[in-house]
């Protein structure tokens, strides 16, 4: 009886193997045909300089509804490029975002911070403002031309901040509300509540984002941000444009 | 219908859910069950048929959680904001509880006999004093219960968990200092709880509408296009399949949010405060 079991249990492995194995094949397949299917849309685009890219990308933004006050990328296990994320915030004040946020779990984005400055200041235009947040540094008036808020997030902003909103809520003699905590918090995270987020990778995974403010965020995927191209951010603010709120109803 | 259907799984199911058992199972899975009205007006029948088969395709999903070996659900049932919708559908909705939290009464003997303990999260000061009643009831009932745990998410917004959580702190005798997550996730709705490893939301939205947003830190968020009442076991089978794809990849986002140690702290007492009200509801 016994033996029979270890036999059966034995069978069940080796097809779970297999099972995980042929998904593998698959997968690969997959990934390369739509890599493919990249080159195909790049080969049909042909070769394009970068004013031109910006002005497609504006032509084509245009013609949406809505565009997100507050766009924010998730890294998820996705190794930092700085001219990728660089090239988001161009593109994203092309198409009249206002503030962009970054989120990387394992901190390297917040370390290297100087860098993406860097990478930013390269690429953008003489004219146009960026405007970089973090707890040293808060917002400054008086710029013009067109601008973009720019923050770097952490772990820290998630739980923890709420733990710090928590202290100071306890000592302050103000009644607790859903009001009062987001009153607090907005002292340590600034930017209006994201609109839309993105986030990279197979599988999506919030990696300890900031909880508080995520609760009415439209999440689209986008693959991979390593060697990203306009197309695909127009894409996803298309398919955010067919995102419908009913908050409740 | 039931809360405890009978095992209607083929042969080829339970070979596939053999399968799967070999690799990593999660132990909580949360649902967003969207989609029941849409799939009325798809199918041309009025809403309330469509909550009506929401809530079966639940009792079933709840059948092959347990055949997986998966220990808890959480369930979306009704949130704060859902208040705002139209008076003769809040009631419907609310009917529609009624009967089924009565027929959990009713169905002690199988509740026992499966060890199903029913809790509920959510702030049960807003919930119309009947229906509040036979929740408590349920819950009392079933609370000794522990081989499968089912956590029904009605009145509930995360954001108002949260402050909830933080007024319970505010108003302890514990100095600010000492505050940390781990004090703040034990006086939440869902103390009780673990972590989700799993959430899935039907009929393609891809929010989280104010749903564990505290407790989701590191799970497997899953937007599938399928109207909740045509959730198949395919579907539930490739959830499954899909966290075993990405469970290594979910353990090194654990190891790199858990650096700092846990505190470990709870609340005291707040247990025996919560089922001395649960207590008067019931009553």
């Amino acid at each position: 009886m016994n033996g029979k079991m270890h036999q059966r249990n034995f069978v069940y492995k080796l097809l779970w193997h297999l099972v995980h194995t042929v998904f593998t094949i698959f997968k690969c397949i997959h990934d390369i045909y739509l890599q493919l299917e990249c080159k195909l849309i790049e080969w049909r685009l042909g070769n394009r300089c970068e004013a031109q890219i910006l002005d497609n990308l504006q032509k084509a933004t245009a013609k949406l509804k809505k565009m997100p006050k507050h766009l924010t990328i998730l890294l998820g296990t996705e190794e930092p490029s700085h001219n990728d994320l660089a090239k988001l915030v161009l593109w994203s004040l092309t198409a009249g975002i206002s503030f962009i946020s970054f989120y990387d779990v394992q901190g390297k984005l917040k370390m290297n911070e100087e860098e993406l400055k860097e990478s930013v200041k390269r690429i953008l235009p003489k004219t146009a403002n960026v405007i970089w947040h973090n707890p040293e540094c808060s917002y400054k008036n008086g710029f013009s031309g067109p601008k973009i808020h720019v923050q770097v997030l952490t772990q820290k902003d998630g739980h923890k901040a709420l733990v710090e909103t928590c202290k100071n809520l306890s000592k302050s003699n103000l009644e607790i509300s859903i009001q009062a905590v987001d009153e607090d918090l907005r002292k340590q995270y600034k930017f209006p509540d994201p609109d839309l987020g993105i986030y990279f990778g197979d599988y999506f995974n919030l990696c300890g984002y900031p909880p508080w403010q995520i609760r009415l965020t439209e999440f689209l995927n986008i693959p991979s941000h390593h060697n990203l191209k306009d197309y695909k951010l127009i894409n996803v603010l298309r398919r955010y444009n067919k995102c419908e709120q009913r908050v409740g109803k | 219908m039931s809360w405890v259907v009978e095992n209607s799984l083929a042969w080829y199911h339970k070979l596939f859910i053999n399968i799967l058992k070999c690799g990593p199972i999660p132990r909580h899975i949360a649902f967003i069950m969207d989609g029941n009205r849409r799939y009325a007006s798809k199918q041309n029948v009025n809403k309330a048929v469509g909550h009506t088969r929401g809530f079966d395709k639940l009792a079933e999903t709840l059948l092959w959680c347990r055949e997986m070996g998966v220990r808890e659900v959480t369930v979306y049932a009704f949130s704060i904001e859902n208040f705002k919708r139209s008076e003769e559908e809040v009631e419907t909705l609310m009917q529609l509880a009624k009967e089924k939290y009565a027929k959990i009464l009713e169905e002690k003997d199988k509740l026992h006999e499966n060890g199903v303990c029913i809790r509920v999260i959510g702030n049960l000061n807003l919930i119309p004093k009947d229906l509040r009643k036979s929740i408590a009831q349920a819950v009392l009932m079933t609370k000794n219960n522990n081989k499968s745990f089912l956590n029904v998410a009605f009145a509930y917004t995360s954001r108002d968990e949260i402050t909830n959580s933080m007024q319970t702190i505010a108003t302890s005798d514990l100095d600010a200092e000492e505050i940390d997550s781990d004090l703040i996730s034990s006086c939440m709705y869902s103390s009780e709880s673990e972590r989700p490893d799993i959430l899935i939301r039907s009929s393609g939205e891809v929010r989280f509408s104010d749903f564990l947003l505290w407790q989701i830190w590191n799970t497997n968020v899953i937007f599938t296009d399928v109207l909740w009442p045509d959730f198949s076991v395919w579907h539930f089978f490739a959830c499954i399949f899909q966290y075993q794809r990405c469970y290594k990849n979910m353990q090194l986002v654990g190891e790199s949010l858990e650096k700092e140690p846990k505190g470990g702290k709870t609340m005291a007492g707040l247990e025996e405060r919560r089922l001395k009200q649960l207590e008067i509801y019931a009553s």
